[in-house]
């Protein structure tokens, strides 16, 4: 005879919370008290921004002029601190005839992810292409509430002049001259990567556990204090890239949507590695035979619920309308921190999602 | 769903330091709960920086309430109705950032990493985590099924099966030691 109350009590005596915790609390507490102050102020700015900007352009009616997104535009030089726009990015879908981003396909130069905590929540990335394109968005306890963990992903441009100085920034940390994995102790990181272009060469640099391909010949070192600050200093300055590059670097600075030519439907069984046949089973009968007739890619990965396998199919925009369509009419559809994602009952308390991504430029 | 709320039945006020209708300090209501609370968590995600980033949000937010939560009857149930929609959130929020997150997340399980010596967490690495998450929430946190499931957002019907699928399970796996 097992009690499980005693299997799951002593487990839970084993794991205990790091300390001291009441402190630990007091912190994450001024961490988020800091973000409402930032939100108070960008969200009172955009709103008069999207208010002078709808009364001089004419409104989200003036498609030559108008963003993406919903519609609101902000100066990132008015701004103090890191700039966090709401509403801007896109969670879901583009409106139908919104422009896509151009051109289609763009070099990378320059890729960072930042984990500002050691779970995903926290999460800041940035693309940086060899047309000047920078992509970007947050994840996490953002300014502007709950109900939105997300930025969406962002668009600004840089002249060739500021692509440079970018690169240089990131270069001059003397972080990257061969592949580089940091372990422990990491001071107040994370986890993360870069993964920068230098000449003909890609280098990439990884801290914390983060799964990512950290390079065929990355050296695993523990990282000095000097490298540790370096870091620390390269997230704060890539993340307000408008608090030190001069006017000049910028091509266009205002916040905009980006718009991909096409998306990436993934679908999944959280915590299972089904195949694509039985996943694709469990999806309304239209959707199953939409994402069949296309070819797809598996993958596995790892969240809460353990590892899972998921498949993914690249479409159009106007593809990915059209299944959006079939999915709305079968099942509630979630606007979330990534994007748009469907969710539907898979038996024993299991959910399939279908998972809406747009396509990088380089991918 | 206040009404719910309240009627959670804490597994046992005494023990946990708790009595009814008395209201404390929250920093002495956090000492009381927290420790527990993170147990429950850090099984359920199975990860200690999730357990503790979802601890610290409920009780954040049962701070910003603290007047009205500690004069209820339970407070201890608020707080763990508001862990585990955090809890539930985060879940979704996992589900929906996995593509870009496949790359860059954390990938390694704290129950996999810590404590494997422990014979109690070697046991329950054995359940899925649907069936941690039910057994937790019934055999530890003394929810009934139906209250478990509306936590959940999963049938009663569900729990009592993962519930009873994950007692066969520790059953079989404890009978197979050598």
């Amino acid at each position: 005879m097992i009690d499980e109350r005693d299997i799951v009590r002593r487990a839970a005596e084993r794991l205990t919370p790091p300390g001291p915790p009441f402190e630990r609390l007091l912190r994450r507490r001024d961490r988020k008290r800091r973000n409402q102050r930032i939100t108070a102020g960008a969200v009172g700015f955009a709103v008069f921004v999207a208010a002078v900007w709808f009364v001089t352009t004419g409104g989200p009616f003036d498609r030559a002029q108008t963003p993406a997104g919903d519609g609101a535009v902000t100066d990132p030089t008015e701004q103090t601190g890191p700039p966090h726009p709401i509403g801007v990015g896109l969670l879901g879908l583009p409106p139908e005839g919104a422009t896509p981003s151009s051109p289609e396909h763009g070099q990378l130069v320059l890729g960072i992810g930042f984990g500002h905590t050691d779970g995903d929540a926290g999460r800041f990335s940035l693309h940086l292409y060899a047309d000047g394109r920078v992509i970007w968005q947050r994840l996490g306890d953002l300014p502007g509430g709950e109900h939105r963990g997300s930025t969406g992903l962002i668009e600004q441009r840089l002249t060739p002049e500021g692509v440079d100085l970018v690169l240089a920034e990131v270069l001059s940390t003397g972080l990257f001259d061969h592949d580089l994995e940091l372990v422990d102790p990491l001071g107040g990181l994370h986890y993360g990567g870069i993964e920068v272009r230098d000449g003909d060469q890609v280098v990439r640099l990884t801290w914390g556990d983060t799964g990512f391909d950290k390079g065929a010949d990355a050296v695993a070192t523990t990282p000095t204090p000097d490298q540790v600050s370096a870091l620390e200093r390269l997230d704060a300055r890539l993340e307000d890239l408008a608090s030190w590059l001069p006017a000049t670097a910028w091509e266009d600075p205002e916040f905009r949507a980006y718009v991909p030519t096409s998306y990436s439907v993934c679908y999944l069984v959280e915590g299972e590695t089904f195949g694509r046949s039985r996943i694709l089973e469990l999806l309304p009968a239209q959707a199953a035979h939409q994402l069949g007739a296309m070819d797809a890619t598996r993958g596995e990965a790892v969240n809460l619920l353990g590892p899972f396998s998921f498949w993914c199919s690249v479409m159009t925009t106007e593809e990915a309308r059209g299944l959006v369509g079939i999915l709305e009419d079968a099942g509630p559809d979630t606007l979330d921190d990534g994007g748009l994602v469907f969710t539907f009952p898979a038996g024993r308390g299991e959910q399939v999602h279908v998972d809406f991504s747009a396509v990088l430029p380089h991918e | 769903m206040a009404s719910h709320v309240q009627a959670v039945p804490l597994p046992n006020p005494e023990e946990m330091g708790l009595t009814r209708n008395v209201a404390v300090p929250f920093e002495e209501f956090f000492e009381l709960q927290h420790t527990r609370l993170f147990g429950a968590l850090a099984i359920m995600t199975g990860d200690r920086s999730e357990a503790e980033e979802v601890m610290q949000d409920a009780f954040l937010k049962v701070w910003e309430r603290w007047d009205r939560v500690s004069a209820m009857d339970e407070p201890v149930g608020f707080l763990y109705r508001t862990a585990m929609n955090l809890y539930r959130k985060r879940l979704r929020r996992a589900g929906v950032a996995m593509r870009r997150a496949v790359n860059l997340a954390p990938q390694e399980d704290a129950l996999a990493a810590v404590e494997t010596r422990d014979e109690a967490v070697r046991l329950l690495r054995t359940l899925t985590p649907r069936e941690r998450e039910a057994i937790v929430l019934t055999a530890y946190l003394g929810y009934s099924t139906e209250e478990a499931g509306k936590l959940l957002g999963i049938k009663s019907n569900t729990v009592r099966v993962l519930t009873m699928r994950a007692r066969d399970s520790l059953r079989r796996t404890v009978e197979e030691r050598p």
